[in-house]
C-alpha cells in the first residue's frame, strides 16, 4: 500500500446566506496516497471546489467557516494551524490550480514575475537563482523557449500555455499534494489531451498526490486512481477507478455513467437517446429529510424519505464504499 | 445507419462563404492584414438533418454560424436558404428571413435578459414578427411553447435567476421555437451544462427535430456531443472545413489526421480501456498568420513538403465523405 499523505476527516464547512446556514461540504472523509491521483467527481454545487477550498483554508470568511474535521498532513491537522503557519504550507506543500487559467494570472506582471514570486515566496533564494528556476520549471512543463517567454504576459500567451504556466507556479515548491480544480475544462480536447499527459508525467517525477475535481467521468477514467462521487455535499460513493466504473453501487453514480455521450454507444445507431437523470440538484437550503438524491432516485423506497435520517458512507464490498439503503447489486452478491 | 441517405430536399446550401476580419495597426490604422475566419466553405444541409460542426477555439466555428444567418455579413460567397440566396437581401427582407433561422447560444446565463420575465423574453420573438392577433393567442402559444420544452405553465411569471442553468437552456431553445423556425443553428449549446443535464437538453432537441421536422446546424468543439445528434459531421480547422461525413464514417473511418487526433483527444469513460493517445504538438496557430500551404501541416505527423506549399484541394470518398488532405489515413 502506498504511504499516505493527505488525510481529510469529517470535514464540514457552513456558508450564511439570506435563506439561513447552508452545508455546502457535509462530513466528507477521504485519504490521498503518494504518487496516487483521487477524483472528485460532482455537478454544479456538489460542494467539491469548496471541498478543496476547505483543504486549503481558502473559505470567505465570516460567510464561510469550516465548522469541524480534521485534515491531517504529515502528522498535523491543518485546520490547527494559525493563520500564519498554513501560509507556510498553502502553495509549498500542498498547492492548487484552478479552473481558469485566464483569470487566475495577474495580467499587469510578466509570467516570469509571477513565478519567481511564487519561489522567493518560500525559498530565500537570489532574484538570478530564481530566474533560473522559473526557467527550468516551464522547461519541465514543455514550453518553448522559457528564457523568452519569461519576460511575457499572460495575453501573449494560449490558455493551454497559461494553464502549463500555473502548474509551473504550483509546481515551484514541488509540493506534496496538488489539488487540480476542473484544469482542463475551459481547453480544448487536444490540450486538455496535452495537460492530462504532462501532469501525470509530473506525477511520476515527483510523486505527489493529487486530488483532481472534475465533472468529467472521461477524464476521471484516464488519469485517477480512486474516485470519490460528491452529491449535495456529501461523498455518496468512494472506491478504486476500475471498480467503480464496473460496479458502482449508488443509483446516482450508475445515472451519471450512463448520461456520458461516448463514440461507442453512437457508432450504428441513429439518434439513440441518451440516459438521463430525472430533475435537477436538489437546493443546499431545502434538503429533504434522508437521502439527498430521493427525488431523482428511480430505487427510492420509504425508508430513504426520512426516519432513518441519510444513509452512512459505508463498505458494500471491501474497498467500496456508497451511502444507499438500495444500492446496486453484482454478480459478487448473493 | 446512414448509409443510404435518401436524396432529400437540400434546406441550406453553402457556397464558397467567406468572412474576413480586417486587422489594424501601425500609426494610422491602416489595414495590415487580415484574419481569415471563415475561408471558403461550402456545405448543404437536408431538410430535417443535423449537420455537427466541431473544431477547437478559434477554429472559425461560431463565425461560420453567426454568418449563416447575417448577424455577420459574409465577405463573400453565397448563402442559399430554401431556394433563396440571403446574401442578396436587404435588410427587411433579412429579418423576415430570420423567422425560419434561429440561433441558440453557448452560455444559458448570459443569453437571457435577467430582468425580463420567461413570458415577456417569449412574447417578444412574437411580438416582432406579428405572430399573435388576440392575447388568448398568445397565452395559447406561449403554454404550447413551455409544453415543447417541459417547463411549468407558471415559469411564466419567474425571471432567469430562479432557474437553473439546463432550465435556462430551455427557455432559450423556447425562444428559438417561438417564430416556428425551420433552421436552428446551435451554436455550444450544451457545453456549458453538467453532463446529467446535457443528456436531458441533447434529447429535448432530438425529440423537437422529429416533432416540428427542424434541421439543425450544431455546433461544438466535442466531437463526443456531436456524434449524438448529428446525421452528418464536419471539422473545421483554422476557417476550412477538412472533412466532413456521415457520422459513423467520421468516427470508423477518419480520413484527415487532425479528425484522428480529435477523436483519439476525447477520454474514454472506461479505466480498463488503454488506448495509444496522438497528442498533438503545440497550439492553434494564429488565424492573422496562419501556416503556409496546408494550416495544420506544423501539428501534423504526416506532413510532408508539399503540404507546406498548397493547399489541398477536396477529396472524395464516396458521396457523402470528402477531406483535404495529401497524405489520408486510408493509405496506411
Amino acid at each position: 500500500m502506498p504511504e499516505k499523505i493527505l488525510t481529510v476527516e469529517k470535514l464540514v464547512t457552513q456558508f450564511n446566506t439570506e435563506q439561513g446556514v447552508i452545508t455546502p461540504v457535509n462530513g466528507v472523509s477521504f485519504t490521498v496516497y503518494k504518487g496516487k491521483t483521487l477524483g472528485i467527481v460532482g455537478e454544479s454545487g456538489s460542494g467539491k471546489s469548496l471541498t478543496a477550498l476547505s483543504i486549503m483554508r481558502l473559505i470567505a470568511q465570516p460567510m464561510g467557516n469550516i465548522v469541524s474535521g480534521h485534515i491531517w498532513l504529515e502528522g498535523q491537522d491543518l485546520l490547527q494551524l494559525s493563520t500564519r503557519a498554513m501560509r507556510t504550507i498553502r502553495g509549498n506543500k500542498i498547492s492548487m490550480i484552478f479552473q481558469e487559467p485566464m483569470t487566475s494570472l495577474n495580467p499587469v506582471f510578466t509570467v516570469g514575475y509571477q513565478i519567481r514570486e511564487a519561489i522567493t515566496f518560500h525559498q530565500k533564494v537570489s532574484r538570478k537563482e530564481a530566474e533560473n528556476q522559473a526557467i527550468e520549471l516551464l522547461t519541465l512543463v514543455g514550453i518553448p523557449a522559457p528564457e523568452k517567454r519569461i519576460h511575457e504576459y499572460p495575453h501573449q500567451l494560449s490558455g493551454g500555455m497559461r494553464q502549463r504556466i500555473m502548474i509551473a507556479m504550483a509546481l515551484s515548491s514541488r509540493p506534496a499534494v496538488l489539488i487540480a480544480d476542473e484544469p482542463t475544462t475551459a481547453l480544448d480536447v487536444t490540450i486538455q489531451a496535452q495537460i492530462l499527459d504532462l501532469m501525470a508525467k509530473l506525477q511520476e517525477e515527483l510523486e505527489m498526490g493529487i486530488i483532481l475535481i472534475t465533472h468529467d467521468l472521461g477524464v476521471v477514467a484516464e488519469v485517477c486512481h480512486e474516485v470519490a462521487v460528491m452529491y449535495a455535499g456529501k461523498i455518496i460513493e468512494y472506491a478504486p477507478v476500475e471498480e467503480l466504473f464496473k460496479y458502482p453501487k449508488h443509483p446516482y453514480t450508475q445515472g451519471l455513467l450512463a448520461s456520458i455521450p461516448s463514440l461507442e454507444m453512437g457508432q450504428g445507431q441513429t439518434h439513440k437517446r441518451l440516459e438521463t437523470i430525472k430533475g435537477v440538484v436538489p437546493n443546499l437550503n431545502q434538503l429533504p429529510l434522508g437521502c439527498s438524491f430521493q427525488d431523482r432516485c428511480y430505487k427510492v423506497q420509504q425508508d430513504c424519505k426520512g426516519e432513518q435520517g441519510p444513509p452512512p458512507l459505508e463498505e458494500k464490498v471491501p474497498n467500496h464504499l456508497a451511502a444507499c439503503f438500495h444500492p446496486l447489486k453484482d454478480h459478487r452478491d448473493k | 445507419m446512414h448509409t443510404n441517405i435518401p436524396d432529400k430536399e437540400i434546406l441550406l446550401e453553402v457556397r464558397h462563404l467567406s468572412k474576413f476580419f480586417p486587422v489594424k495597426g501601425g500609426l494610422l490604422g491602416k489595414q495590415t492584414g487580415a484574419v481569415r475566419a471563415v475561408d471558403d466553405v461550402s456545405f448543404s444541409i437536408q431538410r430535417g438533418q443535423t449537420l455537427g460542426l466541431v473544431g477547437e477555439s478559434g477554429c472559425g466555428k461560431s463565425t461560420l454560424g453567426k454568418t449563416l444567418l447575417r448577424l455577420i455579413e459574409p465577405s463573400a460567397g453565397q448563402i442559399i436558404f430554401d431556394g433563396i440566396d440571403i446574401t442578396q437581401l436587404d435588410n427587411k427582407g433579412m429579418r423576415n428571413m430570420r423567422q425560419k433561422m434561429q440561433l441558440i447560444f453557448q452560455d444559458p446565463y448570459a443569453s437571457l435578459n435577467p430582468r425580463m420575465t420567461v413570458d415577456s423574453i417569449l412574447s417578444e420573438p412574437l411580438k416582432i414578427h406579428g405572430l399573435y392577433t388576440t392575447l388568448e393567442e398568445k397565452r395559447k402559444r406561449l403554454y404550447e411553447l413551455l409544453d415543447y420544452v417541459q417547463l411549468p405553465k407558471d415559469a411564466l411569471h419567474k425571471y432567469p435567476h430562479e432557474f437553473s442553468g439546463g432550465q435556462r437552456q430551455r427557455i432559450c431553445i423556447a425562444r428559438a421555437l417561438a417564430v416556428k423556425p425551420e433552421f436552428i443553428v446551435c451554436d455550444e449549446s450544451v457545453s456549458a451544462l453538467d453532463v446529467s443535464i446535457q443528456a436531458q437538453v441533447i434529447n429535448l432537441l432530438m425529440d423537437l427535430q422529429e416533432e416540428l421536422g427542424l434541421t439543425y446546424l450544431f455546433i461544438a468543439h466535442d466531437l463526443k456531443v456531436v456524434e449524438f445528434i448529428s446525421h452528418e459531421v464536419a471539422v473545421m480547422y483554422l476557417g476550412k472545413i477538412v472533412e466532413k461525413a456521415l457520422f459513423d464514417d467520421i468516427y470508423q473511418n477518419p480520413q484527415h489526421p487532425y479528425t484522428q487526433a480529435l477523436l483519439s483527444a476525447i477520454p474514454i469513460p472506461d479505466p480498463t480501456y488503454k488506448k495509444e493517445r496522438i497528442i498533438l504538438k503545440g497550439d492553434v496557430p494564429n488565424p492573422i498568420n496562419p501556416p503556409s500551404g496546408c494550416h495544420f501541416h506544423p501539428r501534423c505527423w504526416r506532413a510532408t513538403s508539399i503540404c507546406e506549399e498548397v493547399y489541398p484541394e477536396p477529396t472524395d470518398l464516396n458521396d457523402h465523405h470528402w477531406f483535404r488532405c495529401y497524405h489520408p489515413l486510408k493509405n496506411d
